[in-house]
């Protein structure tokens, strides 16, 4: 019993030592540890102590292991040609990839004045969750009296009916300028909406560029994976000559 | 909880969420700002909010000054994710350009000792975005922290110090396959 508990504090003992000494921590096989610790002997209490802090000593060993396989990739010389090329074949966005495994960004509430809060919460109240209203019914009239947003009735789904009536047979030859169809709008707002609701309903998508930041509405996808997309709404002229 | 004991965790809520609140374009707060809004104790409320912090995946980073290293008055406190973010999703700061861009630069200060020629990262970056761009992005990183430039010479930020796992990058780039 007693040899057994003393293999156990040598366990406990083993970061310590090869804080001490040094060498290559792969050196000490960490499944077999973890074997003997099985075996400690003692009162209950005695046993969970010897065996919390011989894990704990094991974890330090696994950490020091990490921690050595860095060192050693650091005093390895890589050629930098090699690396350039490599970066030379990668396209922009699977460089930026990698770099996002790697990457701890810094926190922080993105600065947002109060009254654009209160117009989200606004909008939010009004709409039905993402993808989940099977119609689109109507949109209820509210008056917030807190940012005097005053929306009128009307039937969304008619109103998203004929737009995708008008721009279907145009996406058959290719995918459509989505600035260019709401600058065409008299009520931008309303299209914009329209196409939300349509690319939620999976009857047409919207395709975003990210490089040039260009946003096309191209037919229905089907399969795939897809992802919901903001779009800021373009300064536009419209019809009526109002920005 | 004393009335002490309550104190100084009501100042280490709040210590957290001052660090959450982006006062400027660089993230976190100087020593001397946390100061103003908490008191001279403000050393303890910072040990309160790493703890809270940690509660939800976050710590706290000290990075000291470069003219005053000593001051901890001096040095900015800013809150950082515990896990990589392992999708390109940069919350908005960072278009993938960007990224790519920095990510680009990382490794060719690394390649050569931590400075370079701005013509030089022009011409290096220009492999692969074109040169109007790569002017806005130079200026975006160094507004951010994650490059200084002096004369014409550019260097690692601190926010690039202390958020970008470069061993870890060199290594993921390395086992990288080329398409």
């Amino acid at each position: 019993m007693k040899e057994r508990n003393e293999d156990v504090r040598r366990i406990i003992d083993l970061p310590d030592t090869l804080a001490r000494r040094g060498g290559d921590p792969f050196a000490i096989d960490v499944s077999q540890l973890l074997g003997e610790l099985k075996g400690t002997k003692g009162d209950k209490t005695t046993r969970l102590i010897l065996e919390a802090e011989a894990l704990n000593s094991v974890s330090k060993v696994v950490k020091y292991q990490e921690e050595w396989v860095i060192e050693a990739l650091r005093g390895i010389k890589i050629d930098p040609q090699l690396i350039r090329e490599k970066l030379d074949k990668m396209q922009v966005k699977d460089i930026a990839r990698l770099l996002a495994r790697d990457i701890y960004p810094c926190m922080g509430i993105r600065r947002l004045s109060g009254s654009r809060i209160r117009d989200a919460l606004d909008y939010f109240s009004l709409t039905e969750p993402w993808g989940r209203a099977q119609r689109m019914g109507s949109v209820v009239f509210r008056n917030r009296e807190n940012t005097g947003i005053k929306i009128e009735e009307m039937d969304l789904e008619k109103e998203a009916e004929e737009l995708y009536e008008k721009i279907r047979e145009k996406l058959e030859d290719g995918p459509m300028d989505y600035s260019a169809l709401i600058g065409a709008s008299d009520n931008p707002l309303l299209t914009a909406y329209c196409i939300a609701q349509l690319s939620s309903a999976g009857r047409i998508a919207i395709r975003k560029d990210p490089l040039a930041n260009d946003i096309s509405i191209i037919k229905a996808l089907e399969g795939g994976s897809l992802v919901s997309v903001a779009i800021r709404l373009p300064k536009v002229q419209n019809k009526a000559g109002r920005a | 909880m004393s009335e002490e004991e309550d104190e100084i965790r009501k100042k280490g809520l709040k210590a957290l969420r001052l660090l959450m609140l982006d006062t400027s374009v660089q993230p976190g707060l100087k020593g001397w700002e946390l100061r103003r809004r908490l008191g001279k104790g403000y050393a303890d409320a910072l040990k309160i909010a790493t703890m809270e912090a940690d509660r939800i995946g976050l710590k706290i980073v000290t990075v000291p000054d470069e003219e005053f290293p000593e001051e901890i008055d001096k040095a900015r406190y800013v809150l950082q994710t515990k896990e990589p973010l392992t999708d390109p999703d940069y919350g908005g700061w960072l278009r993938i350009e960007e990224a790519a861009a920095l990510a680009i630069l990382i490794i060719e200060l690394s390649i050569r000792g931590g400075v370079i020629q701005r013509d030089t990262s022009e011409k290096v970056l220009n492999k692969k975005l074109p040169i109007w761009r790569i002017k806005q992005i130079l200026e975006k990183l160094k507004r951010l922290g994650y490059l200084t430039e002096e004369g014409a010479l550019i260097r690692k930020g601190w926010r690039a110090e202390i958020e970008i796992d470069e061993p870890g990058f060199l290594r993921d780039l390395v086992n990288a396959s080329s398409t």
